[in-house]
């Protein structure tokens, strides 16, 4: 349906619909024409915001109506400017009614695709942009598919090996002319009297050229790109397979793009969506506190009959709200601008609930009471305030006047002394909510006599009436008012973090990872967020950057400058945080993003707030251009999809809100918490096999392919092949597919449980990736080592050599070849499994089962000819009757055992060398482990338990990250008596024998 | 996370999915390294001793009579050495003597020890290079067969020796190709003592082929003697055309098919006799050879070669040296790990060698 929609069609939206496109409102089922959406997919905010129709058009709200306005919109071209909307309405006076005009319209009659109409039980707009022009698109960045950075090392690898097969290639040509002018010219068994010669004519040459071409193109692994793909998708099931990965019910993630796997492992800022990411999205009241007195919800149901002090709370929390009730069944809920409003409503329904709410009286329930107070004058919240007033008569007559208020706006306005005892007591309470990270209200009311509320009343609508500088005349009103407060308690609300968030921000930020927050929220929210999942330590000083204007951001930014030059001077680590708020972002993108980013780079930790999508996007963008560092993002709503498509990798949380982020993310994840084990795990996993899978392919079809090169000198480069035609076409695809292929999702450089144990291990696992020269140059020695101890070998044993059977028979070229492919394949089999760490059943099957292959194609193939050849048919050039031979001479036996011996003992050398005196951090951990399973499990040695057949317990408990982002502490703790000298292996281990079961 | 909900609700779970398959995981530490090394080294370096003796028991002659057409007419010792002997406790030389007569050459060694039967008499041509793509691929597998073949088949198959070029009606070679064309053509005589009573020791063409060989030869059955014509190669020893007397029936020419089975390097030997009933006694022996086969055109060498055979064939010391020289490489590479690791040991998962020990990350600090 949303597909079919075009500007000017006319939309009726009933409670709970989606925008499909962006709207101009006509008309609601409010007769002031007003309706409430929900933006959080949009900006991240839950709070609900209102949007009012034109008078000109309210009127219309049904079917037949709407269908009789006529009429035209004026308005921008589509733009991606979500909080700013100018048009104009022309409407014809079809109905009599309305006078024929223009109306301006404002965003405040845009609904805008993506948002959600609430607590109206529906309204009628009128579409202006649609589809690809709606404001959300426009937010949008153009998708595209990712790479991984991988890739380019690849085609870099590939670009080399091109380049070493052009090398091969015109040195045997060269030296092939040479050869054919004083060898083969002179060999009278190659040439025919009479037949034209080739050799030394253009078409000679094209043909050696060719000959030469399509033995050397083995140089590439054709067959290595199918690999990467097929271990790539292996790679993505275990991400979905993995339960550690599932929600609670079950719950798999998904990958969108598994080319990205490998990049999960070298992630250096990870940009992280607040709202239903790091929170749930739901607040809840978990704590009143009333003078030195706090009580917490759950208590509330316990107690039937509230003090007096509590009830006076109650009323506060009751009637200084915007809140609105709808009944349902009998249930009473609540929808308001403020998710905080709810939850201090839902936290003392126990004891009163609202009923209903007009424009003038309030009824509510108390202990089963209905009560019903009139309401004189509001005074809004705004973010200038920050505090709300609300002034009613109550059922008494009595007028009183009610307000709440962040506590540093409220304790001035109260009567009592800052040292008034319950004061004291509050303020006391009030720092330890917001040192566990909840958000605190502090409430209070003041009852007014009626000539003070009629002089009050007086002074406002005067205000309210004046003609100009309206806002600040009863800003100054209200400011004159609000003060004189009795305390009546204070609320912490905690807006409630998904599971183990703080653990995982910790340990990311322990593995190396620099995480922003970017929100669209507000910054006392972000703030507050910010310090209850650690992203920053209270005690951490805040940079604030959100100057208004250009030349107080310059200042501000120049200031924040000061304090990182001068921690910089000192050489500490900066413990400061920045916080930019969008605006001031906007500008500084703009103006000075270089510096901006400077400051940024050195505070630990940035949170942006109130940032439109687009903007998300940039700072990701500025950082991953001027860094130069791998980054990710992550979210979960439509505010989310540019970040996650602007950084290299983008990861969706499926979470309450659509699924549009996770559809535009590489990797969706059912929980914030599943992020660490997918980079930390998953990511490093998939780096070391990738990677390593990579240039071992290249190794293995260097080494075979660089023999033949060596082969040339020794038959006038003409072209033979040094191995079995019958094989080379299937080396890639059938002997040495299956080591690299299972090497690519079975290896573990580290076991997983020492991965959680040292989050600081991610930093290093590109340090163990081979794609540093020395370690390339390292496997490209040891291939051409490989070559020429084959080379030497094979030569040694056939050139001119006598009988090597019994029987008395010579080696004929066949078995020649035959025992060339057998020793290559020894080498490179052997090679690969030097590099594996793990050694699982498929690991040991695929290296058998390359080896049977081999020898059983050959068999095959002699099988069947030496079959054709007993019917009476004639074959090809066919090894036959010499390979089968082989299996039972001595001679080829031993010399397949010693020269792969040979080949690979300077491989084994260095690797002990480099593992026993240069180890790095993979080596130190794998021994470790080994160590702890030693004395944890002794019958079981270098095997992982865990696997045995009935996993405990705590082989598939959630990762100790509480105790992996100390590692330093660990160390002298818990693994101390494990691994000090005297310990036994009889001593029970503590922690970690539960614990080493992953 | 579902750790603590029912295990019902979890879904399959194997080892495999949550790549928690039971795994060997082999650390390269001086416990298993060291060990590895040396156990290699005792057993290579012994192996390769034995290896070397192996070869070493094998009796060989070998003669070069690449320059025997230079040598007179009359019995001569040649100017420069062309021949090698090694048998078993064996130090004086073979004393050859050639001499060249009649496009014969005719060469006189002595042999102080016997050769143990099986005694194997092979031809050794160096420089020859019978890998060659394109002389590799010039045969008939079917002409050989005795199956009927077109001229142009054989033509492609046979190139450059296909059709007998200028022929008025498609004559081809038979057999086509270089291969065949470029058969080892030198007639070596059986072995015949010196002296009065001359005695004989004979050496079998037969059993020389390796026996899966026979079945890709037959003798055509109805030859056509009009369009198959000799390898020009051939014409010498067959005449320039076939006839029903002189048509060679090659699925019983085991030297042919031994030619046929083309050699992976140039230097090459091939077997042309073998003698499995009876020892080679020691004494002085003459053999002649009819001396066709040119060599020296492109620089290569033709031998004769006499041996003996072990379990590992003829004689290749190289599998000896090989084993010798990985098995003390073993050891010595062992015994220096050995040494460094007593004089400064690394005590194994040393925190200290951690990365992160030294330079501590970025926000490390935060906890």
């Amino acid at each position: 349906m949303t597909m079919d929609l075009t500007p000017g069609d006319i939309v009726f939206l009933k409670k709970g619909d989606k925008v499909p496109a962006d709207l101009v409102l006509l008309s609601t089922s409010y007769e002031d024409g007003n309706c409430f959406i929900e933006t959080s997919e949009l900006d991240g905010e839950t709070s609900l915001k209102r949007r009012n129709g034109l008078p000109a058009t309210m009127h219309a709200s049904t079917p037949a109506q709407v269908t009789q306005l006529a009429g035209r919109i004026q308005c921008e071209l589509p733009n991606e400017n979500l909080h700013k909307f100018e048009g104009v309405l022309y409407v014809q006076g079809a109905d009599t009614a309305v006078p024929d005009g223009a109306h301006s319209l404002s965003s405040s009659q845009l609904l805008l695709r993506g948002s959600f109409l609430r607590n109206t039980d529906y309204c009628y707009g009128v579409v202006v942009y649609a589809g690809v022009e709606t404001k959300i698109f426009k937010n949008l960045k153009q998708g595209g598919l990712k790479f991984s950075t991988m890739e380019d090392k690849v085609n870099t690898v590939v670009s080399l090996a091109f380049a070493y097969n052009a090398l091969m290639l015109v040195v045997s040509m060269i030296l092939g002319q040479q050869r054919i002018a004083d060898v083969q010219k002179a060999s009278w068994y190659l040439q025919a009297a009479g037949y034209v010669d080739l050799d030394g004519t253009a078409s000679g040459l094209l043909e050696m050229f060719m000959n030469a071409f399509i033995l050397y193109s083995y140089t590439i692994p054709v067959s290595l790109f199918v690999i990467i793909e097929a271990v790539r998708v292996i790679q993505r099931q275990f991400m979905v397979w993995d339960d550690e990965l599932k929600s609670v019910n079950g719950r798999p993630m998904r990958v969108n793009n598994s080319n990205l796997n490998e990049d999960l492992s070298v992630v250096e800022y990870v940009f992280s969506d607040k709202t239903g990411t790091l929170t749930r999205n739901e607040m809840v009241l978990v704590k009143v506190c009333l003078g030195d007195m706090v009580t917490s919800v759950a208590e509330l149901l316990g107690i039937k009959q509230p003090t007096d002090a509590m009830r006076q709370l109650w009323r506060c929390i009751l009637l200084c709200n915007s809140a609105i009730p709808s009944t349902e069944n009998g249930e009473v809920t609540y929808e308001s601008q403020s998710p905080d409003e709810i939850a201090l409503l839902n936290g003392i329904r126990a004891h009163v609930q609202l009923v209903q709410r007009t424009k003038n009286t309030v009824r509510f329930t108390e202990l089963g009471v209905p009560v019903e107070v009139t309401i004189l004058a509001v005074l809004e919240f705004n973010s200038d305030r920050k505090r709300m007033t609300v002034v009613v008569r109550d059922e008494t007559g009595t007028v009183v006047a009610y307000c709440k208020g962040a506590d540093n706006i409220m304790v001035p306005r109260l009567r009592c002394p800052a040292t008034d005892p319950a004061l004291v007591a509050t303020t006391r309470h009030l720092h330890d909510f917001s040192e566990q990270g909840l958000r605190t209200l502090v409430f209070a009311a003041k009852p007014l006599a009626n000539d003070a509320y009629a002089r009050f009343q007086a002074q406002l609508d005067d205000a309210a009436r004046a003609l100009d500088d309206r806002d600040a005349r009863v800003a100054r009103v209200a400011d004159h008012y609000e003060r004189g407060f009795d305390l009546l308690g204070a609320s912490a609300i905690e807006d409630r973090l998904q599971d183990q968030v703080p653990e995982t921000i910790e340990a990311l930020l322990a593995s190396g990872i620099r995480v922003w927050l970017l929100t669209g929220d507000k910054t006392e929210t972000a703030v507050n967020i910010g310090h209850s999942c650690r992203l920053v330590p209270r005690d951490m000083t805040i940079l604030r950057i959100d100057a208004p204007t250009l030349p107080d951001l310059a200042e501000q930014m120049a200031r924040c400058w000061d304090v990182v030059a001068a921690a910089a001077e000192g050489g500490d680590q900066l413990r400061c945080a920045l916080v930019v708020t969008g605006d001031a972002l906007a500008m500084a993108l703009e103006t000075c993003p270089r510096e901006l980013l400077a400051i940024a780079t050195a505070c630990m930790s940035v949170i942006c707030a109130r940032v439109s999508p687009i903007q998300k996007a940039l700072v990701v963008r500025l950082v991953k251009t001027e860094l130069g560092v791998t980054t990710l993002s992550i979210g979960d709503g439509a505010n989310d999809v540019s970040m996650i498509q602007e950084a290299h990798i983008g990861v969706g949380i499926e979470g309450v809100e659509g699924a549009q982020a996770v559809r535009a993310a590489d990797f969706a994840i059912v929980e914030f918490r599943a992020l660490l084990r997918l980079l930390s795990v998953h990511g490093r996993y998939s780096l070391q096999r990738l990677s390593y899978l990579v240039v071992y392919s290249f190794y293995k079809n260097i080494s075979f392919i660089t023999i033949q090169f060596l082969f040339g000198f020794w038959n006038i480069w003409s072209g033979s092949t040094n191995y079995s035609a019958w094989m080379m076409p299937y080396w890639n695809v059938l002997y040495t597919f299956l080591p690299p292929f299972l090497y690519g999702f079975l290896d573990k450089d580290v076991p997983e449980s020492q991965l959680r144990r040292y989050p600081a291990a991610y930093m290093s696992a590109r340090d163990a990736s081979p794609w540093v020269w020395y370690r390339l140059v390292a496997w490209t020695v040891s291939s051409i080592w490989h070559t020429i101890v084959q080379w030497f070998g094979m030569y040694w044993l056939f050139d001119g050599t006598g009988a090597l059977t019994v029987s008395g028979f010579t080696g004929d070229v066949y078995q020649y070849q035959w025992l060339n492919g057998i020793t290559m394949l020894l080498i490179v089999t052997a090679k690969i499994a030097l590099q594996s760490h793990y050694w699982t059943w498929i690991t040991v099957a695929g290296l058998v089962i390359s080896l049977i292959l081999y020898v059983l194609t050959l068999g095959v193939v002699e099988g069947i000819t030496l079959s054709q050849l007993s019917t009476g048919g004639a074959i090809d050039n066919i090894p036959i009757g010499t390979n089968s031979a082989m299996y039972a001479t001595p001679a080829y036996w031993f010399v397949a055992a010693v020269i792969p011996v040979a080949a690979l003992l300077p491989d084994l050398a260095v690797a002990y060398w480099q593992a026993q005196f240069r180890p790095d951090d993979a080596t130190v951990l794998r021994e470790e482990h080994a160590q702890l399973m030693a004395r944890t499990y002794p019958d079981l040695a270098a095997v992982e338990p865990g696997m045995t057949k009935k996993p405990s317990l705590a082989a598939v408990a959630p990762a100790p990250i509480t105790i992996a982002s100390e590692g330093e502490a660990l160390k002298t703790t818990a693994l101390a008596p494990l691994l000090a000298p005297g310990a036994t292996a009889a001593s029970p281990p503590p922690r970690l024998g539960a614990r080493a079961g992953d | 996370m579902s750790d603590d909900k029912p295990k019902t609700r979890r879904p399959a779970n194997t080892a495999f999915k949550q790549q928690r398959l039971k795994a060997w995981q082999p650390l390269l530490t001086p416990k298993s390294v060291l060990p590895t090394l040396f156990i290699l080294g005792v057993i290579f370096a012994p192996l390769g001793a034995f290896l070397w003796h192996t070869s070493s028991s094998v009796s060989e002659l070998v003669i070069d009579y690449t320059q025997c057409s230079k040598a007179s007419p009359t019995l001569s010792a040649p100017t420069t050495s062309i021949a090698a002997l090694s048998a078993p406790g064996v130090t004086a030389g073979p004393n050859v003597q050639w001499k060249y007569d009649n496009n014969q050459c005719t060469l006189v060694f002595t042999l102080p020890a016997d050769f143990p039967k099986p005694v194997f008499l092979y031809y050794r041509l160096t420089n020859f290079y019978q890998n060659h793509r394109r002389y590799v691929k010039s045969f008939d597998p079917s002409q050989l067969k005795g199956l009927t073949v077109t001229a142009d088949t054989i033509e492609s198959n046979c190139k450059p020796l296909g059709k007998v070029p200028g022929s008025t009606n498609n004559a081809v070679y038979y057999p086509c190709g270089l291969i065949a064309n470029s058969m080892f053509n030198d007639t070596i005589s059986d072995l015949v003592t010196t002296g009065n009573n001359p005695t004989t020791y004979q050496f079998s063409d037969k059993g020389i082929a390796w026996p899966a060989d026979a079945s890709k030869y037959v003798k055509p059955a109805n030859f056509d003697y009009a369009t198959n014509v000799p390898p020009p190669n051939w014409v010498k020893k067959y005449g320039p055309a076939w006839n029903a007397s002189n048509l060679p029936d090659l699925s019983r020419n085991e030297r042919f098919q031994v030619w046929m089975r083309t050699a992976g390097l140039p230097n090459f030997r091939k077997l042309y006799g073998r003698n499995d009933n009876a020892d080679l006694p020691a004494g002085t022996y003459q053999m002649t050879i009819d001396d066709n086969f040119v060599v020296t055109s492109f620089g290569g060498t033709k031998s004769v070669v006499i041996s003996t055979v072990s379990f590992l064939g003829g004689k290749n010391p190289f599998l000896g040296y090989a084993y010798v020289a990985v098995g003390s490489v073993c050891i010595l590479l062992s015994v220096i790990f050995a040494a460094r690791h007593l004089y400064s040991p690394r005590k194994l998962g040393d925190h200290t060698y951690l990365s992160w020990n030294h330079q501590p990350p970025p926000n490390s600090g935060n906890n």
